[in-house]
């Protein structure tokens, strides 16, 4: 009877089919009012004056709020470096700053939307310009223009790796591949563009119904900026069009709050709506971040790795949101799954007038596995060697020490991933073992050949990697649960409590599950009560791919301990859970020496591509991606996972094209920036999901939301390098950009 | 408001009467709305009234009138797939509706509105260009008929008057032995804006090409000829190389500029893909 491993219908199914499933703007209450907020729409600039009046005159108008009604004008998940509203009347220092185009500065409510809009318009801000930074490198070594005075640099964060002696193991490297590798921006598109109903509950709590992706951070940050107690702020998440790390980050939650306060200490006590067009969702939420990578890596002429040198620097724009911890798994993913013994790493996160990034899917990953596997490609090719052979003979294996001076936690298997991958794709493996690794490429039968007077050329590339599970380096790690078993002789009902947010990657089906294995029941006596501060204990956020396992273990635990009560013959029979995941440890400042995660998920992939030299499009032929997930507690949704990553990937490394000029946003909406529509995905994609079951794990699961995204573009531009004999060392790869490669424009 | 009123007509004259009866109000006429209601949004354009002619049996439909096709203004793309008619006449426009956004749009949105539009990148319009058609316009009073090259006067600017609407188009079935195709090279397989496109008509006769137009798109302020390309193709058979000179030379009268669909370079180089693929395509259909 057991639901482990089931791929039992999504509790959320039939809503969203129907459309009955609510999501924030779908909520309204009577009387609402209406808010629009007004951009900063500069990249850089100081804020001399505001003038509200005319704005405020207009009929129909309740109120218009800027920076003097904000009490801690400051917010941030990782340092509260950014006001909630930009302008004059805070105690931030700087508050009068804008350093992007998407800074808030005024909140205009209003009876109608329109109203709201048409006020927003006339407000009329005097602006000094400041110099714009846009170039990460130039904004690093810059100390005359600073986005943060107070801060004397632009860099904010800064981390090392020294592990062995990087110069003397180069002197004896045979050979040695050095890269300078930029990585681009990307927009989630989620979609649902930020919505959010707050209003004052019935115990005079100041209420967001918003999307977001960690109920209690919200919480905390809004109280955080109105002087407010933590029990005197409400989030609640109702469901969630998508989020893939875009929500981590305030966008609407703050000022939502803060305007439904402040307007009832003025005796209105109203609801407020608010709902972002797409456009206010591009400029108003953070991006991923974009990476400049300079890179050497060198080998013995068996293919032995002996040492890595890299410097990132990631471009933050105007503030931190999570760029030190995305930071930090770029630090480590640099050098990719493999055992080097002498790394050196310098990585910076650095303050420009871009847009803003942060959280998304992959979390600093993708850009490192980008230029770490690109790396062992040209190693490969550089040797002449399989690029399969190559990592067998450097990957990771149990016990061996990470770039930070530690081993991965148990449960390693990196070189089990690979070798299933490259099988699938049509290698052959003779050898797994580090010292013989040998691995041979047959052709599949299927597999065209390159035809010489044809525009199409084919080819294959092949690259792996490893995503954390869960917060890293020193980040507190846990999340509550509560279970509740209702009933007499029998079970008849077990509720859980939680709050992990289920922002459509199928979280509150993996709880049912698990609710239901640990109970020893169906999956129909269970009924979960989610994502509402005032009923639900802090899950964390979903994020780090962690919270399969982190809710896995929590509701695990929670149900476990209600049974020993109800076997003690309580009813209901009640408990509370905290699951603490194993410790980790922050980044030595000097060594980067660290226990850096407590989890971990591999991943290979083989693609195959097709590419036009005529038209410079690049066709994905097809996409097989080996992905450890430990245990598949619902197949069906880690599939669905494994397709969803592998086409935004795809969006990321062929056709997303973030455009930025001067500060300004050029691609601003869906028609200037293109994703992939279903006409554009791969002709096929091959999931094989392993199961090699992790030794703290709930069921031995793994998370795994991130992982299939993190190998794939440089998979791809292995694939076109098989293909064209090109090595593309940005992306995305645009037509265009192919076109130049291969020198078809002048 | 994008709009204070929203007017549906239902003959040629009402909607003639509607568009200049309100006085110093700025009205407009809408089709699918497929350009116009994102223009509003956007406040590219503002309007007081809407007067809605995309039921007026007039501009509606496809029909042949003495050796002429006929297309109303009010046609929507994908009655113009799925025409005999123009499948049989003038496939060059078929298979251009084909690629117009995606199936949503070209339920909803028209002929006429791409002409009325007049974008550079409009997907229709080469075709028209290379049909060598008319653009009839009726007002209150007239009609006039117009060749589609100096209906588009220049960037977005059409020689129509106000009160006035495009009622139809109008071309002659092309003769025996011609071939039409339209190539478009697109960022994206559907829901793109054209970076380039080509359309092309060209008459075979004894293995010879005998008359050939080549359109360009979004490589000028208007969809223009490629005189230079027609020229080369005139009096030859078709080849690869003829199809390779044919591109050559229309890359010498496109004049693209750099945007964030792509950069000039970028754009010429195209134009002799999209020309030479489109030549081809026109002549296996000639022949
Ligand atoms: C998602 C999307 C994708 C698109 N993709 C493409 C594409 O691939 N290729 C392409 O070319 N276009 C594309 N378009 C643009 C648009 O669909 C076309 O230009 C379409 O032909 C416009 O027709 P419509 O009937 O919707 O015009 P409307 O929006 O109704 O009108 C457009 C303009 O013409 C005027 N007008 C309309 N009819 C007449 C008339 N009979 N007489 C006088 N003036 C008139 C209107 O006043 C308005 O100024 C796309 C649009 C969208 C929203």
């Amino acid at each position: 009877m057991s639901t482990i491993g089931k791929s039992v219908a999504r509790v959320d199914a039939l809503g969203k089919v129907t459309g009955e499933s609510r999501y924030s703007g779908d909520f309204d209450l009577p009387n609402q009012a209406y808010m629009k907020i007004l951009f900063a729409n500069r990249p850089h600039a100081i804020i001399k004056r505001i003038f509200t009046e005319q704005a405020e005159a207009l009929p129909g108008v309740l109120a218009v709020f800027t920076a003097k009604d904000v009490p801690q004008n400051e917010y941030g998940l990782s340092m509260p470096d950014q006001p909630v509203l930009c302008g004059l009347g805070s105690a931030k220092p700087f508050a009068d700053r804008v350093r992007w185009i998407g800074d808030q500065i005024a909140l205009v409510v209003a009876e109608t939307e329109e109203i709201a809009a048409k006020a927003r318009d006339l407000i009329r801000v005097d602006y000094e310009d400041l110099p714009v930074l846009t170039d990460p490198l130039e904004a690093r070594d810059n100390h005359e223009v600073l986005l943060h005075p107070d801060r004397g640099s632009n860099i904010f964060c800064h981390y090392r790796i020294r592990k062995g002696d990087v110069e003397s193991a180069f002197a004896e490297a045979d050979v040695i591949i050095e890269g300078e590798y930029r990585t681009p921006v990307q927009e989630h598109a989620y979609l649902q563009p930020e919505a959010g109903l707050g209003y004052i509950d019935e115990a005079g709590r100041v209420t967001v119904n918003v999307a977001g992706q960690w109920t209690h951070k919200d919480q905390e940050q809004i109280a955080h900026a109105l002087g407010l107690p933590l029990d005197q702020v409400r989030v609640i998440y109702p469901a969630i069009g998508g989020a893939f790390g875009g929500r981590e980050d305030m966008s609407i939650q703050i000022v939502l709050a803060l305007a439904v306060w402040r307007l009832s200490q003025r005796g209105i006590n109203r609801p407020v709506k608010i709902i972002w067009s797409r456009e206010e969702s591009i400029l108003g939420h953070h991006k991923r971040h974009p990476y400049w990578i300079l890179t050497r890596w060198g080998a013995k002429k068996d293919g032995k790795l002996v040492a890595a040198e890299v410097e990132l620097v990631a471009d933050s724009g105007g503030y931190a949101y999570t760029s030190t911890k995305v930071l930090g798994n770029a630090t480590l993913m640099c050098t990719g799954p493999y055992d080097i013994p002498n790394v050196k790493v310098d990585a910076y996160a650095v303050y420009t007038n871009n847009m803003v990034t942060g959280a998304f899917r992959g979390f600093g990953g993708p850009q490192g596995a980008f230029a770490a596997e690109t790396q062992m490609n040209r190693l490969a090719e550089a040797l002449q060697m399989d690029p399969v052979e190559i990592r067998l003979k450097n990957v990771l294996r149990e016990g061996d020490l990470l770039s930070v001076g530690t081993p991965l936690p148990k449960g390693v298997s990196m070189p089990e991933v690979i070798e299933q991958c490259a099988v699938k794709a049509g290698w052959e493996v003779l050898s797994n073992d580090r010292s013989q690794a040998r691995a041979i490429k047959r052709s599949r039968k299927d597999a065209p050949e390159n035809d010489r007077g044809s525009n199409l050329k084919c080819g294959m590339g092949f690259a792996a990697a490893f995503k954390n599970v869960g917060f890293s380096f020193g980040a507190p790690e846990q999340c509550w649960a509560t279970a509740e078993i209702r009933g007499g002789a029998e079970i008849e009902e077990v509720v859980i409590s939680h709050a992990a947010a289920e922002v459509g990657q199928g979280v509150h089906t993996v709880i049912g599950q698990a609710a239901a294995e640990a109970a020893g029941v169906t999956l129909s006596r269970v009924r979960l009560v989610t994502s509402d501060t005032t009923v639900t204990g802090d899950s964390g956020s979903v994020s780090a791919s962690r919270m399969t396992f982190m809710a896995g273990n929590a509701v695990k635990g929670a149900v476990e301990a209600a049974l020993g009560k109800w076997y003690a013959e309580e009813r209901p029979a009640i408990a509370y859970y905290q699951y603490r995941a194993p410790r980790t440890t922050p980044l030595d400042p000097q060594t980067g020496k660290s226990e850096p995660n407590f989890a971990y998920g591999y991943v290979a992939e083989a693609v195959r591509v097709e590419v036009d030299t005529e038209t410079g499009h690049i066709r994905l032929v097809d996409v097989i991606t080996a992905d450890d997930v430990g245990k598949a507690i619902n197949p069906q949704q880690v599939i669905g996972q494994i397709q969803g990553a592998v086409v935004q990937a795809m969006g990321y490394t062929l056709m997303e094209n973030f455009i930025q000029q001067d500060g300004f946003l050029q691609t601003g909406r869906f028609s200037t920036y293109l994703i992939p529509t279903v006409l554009d995905v791969p002709g096929q994609i091959d999931p094989y999901v392993l199961e090699y079951p992790d030794p703290v794990g709930p069921w031995g699961a793994r998370g795994m939301g991130e992982m299939p995204f993190l190998p794939f573009a440089p998979a791809v531009v292995a694939a076109v390098h098989d293909a064209t004999g090109i090595w593309f060392n940005e992306f995305p790869l645009t037509p265009e950009r192919v076109l130049r490669g291969l020198g078809k424009l002048s | 408001m994008l709009y204070r009123k929203y007017e549906v007509a239902q003959t040629l004259p009402e909607a003639l009467s509607l568009l200049s009866s309100h006085n110093g109000a700025v009205v407009r006429p809408v089709a699918g709305g497929t350009d116009l209601i994102l223009q509003l949004h956007e406040r590219i354009l503002s309007a007081d009234v809407l007067v809605d002619i995309s039921r007026v049996p007039e501009l509606r439909g496809i029909r042949l009138e003495n050796g002429q096709l006929v297309i109303g203004a009010a046609t929507t793309y994908t009655e113009i797939s799925r025409s005999d008619l123009v499948l049989k006449n003038a496939f060059v426009l078929a298979e251009a509706s084909k690629k117009i956004g995606a199936v949503q749009i070209q339920n909803m949105a028209t002929l006429g509105g791409n002409i009325g539009n007049a974008s550079p990148a409009a997907d229709a319009i080469p075709g028209l260009y290379a049909l060598q058609a008319d653009v009839v316009v009726c007002g209150p009073n007239a009609e006039r008929r117009i060749p589609i090259t100096e209906f588009h006067q220049g960037y977005r600017k059409i020689d129509l008057n106000p009160g006035e609407l495009i009622k139809e188009i109008r071309f002659a079935i092309p003769a025996e032995g011609t071939g039409t195709a339209f190539y478009k090279y697109a960022l994206r397989k559907s829901q793109a804006i054209s970076v380039v496109d080509a359309a092309v008509c060209v008459q075979l006769s004894d293995g010879v090409i005998k008359h050939a137009t080549v359109a360009l798109g979004a490589v000028a302020p208007t969809i223009i000829r490629s005189p230079a390309a027609e020229s080369v193709l005139i009096g030859e058979p078709p080849s690869e190389d003829l199809f390779d000179r044919a591109a050559e030379a229309a890359c010498q009268d496109a004049r693209p500029i750099d945007d964030i669909r792509g950069s000039a370079a970028f754009r010429k180089y195209l134009v002799g893909v999209c020309t030479s693929h489109a030549v081809r395509s026109a002549c296996e259909r000639a022949a």
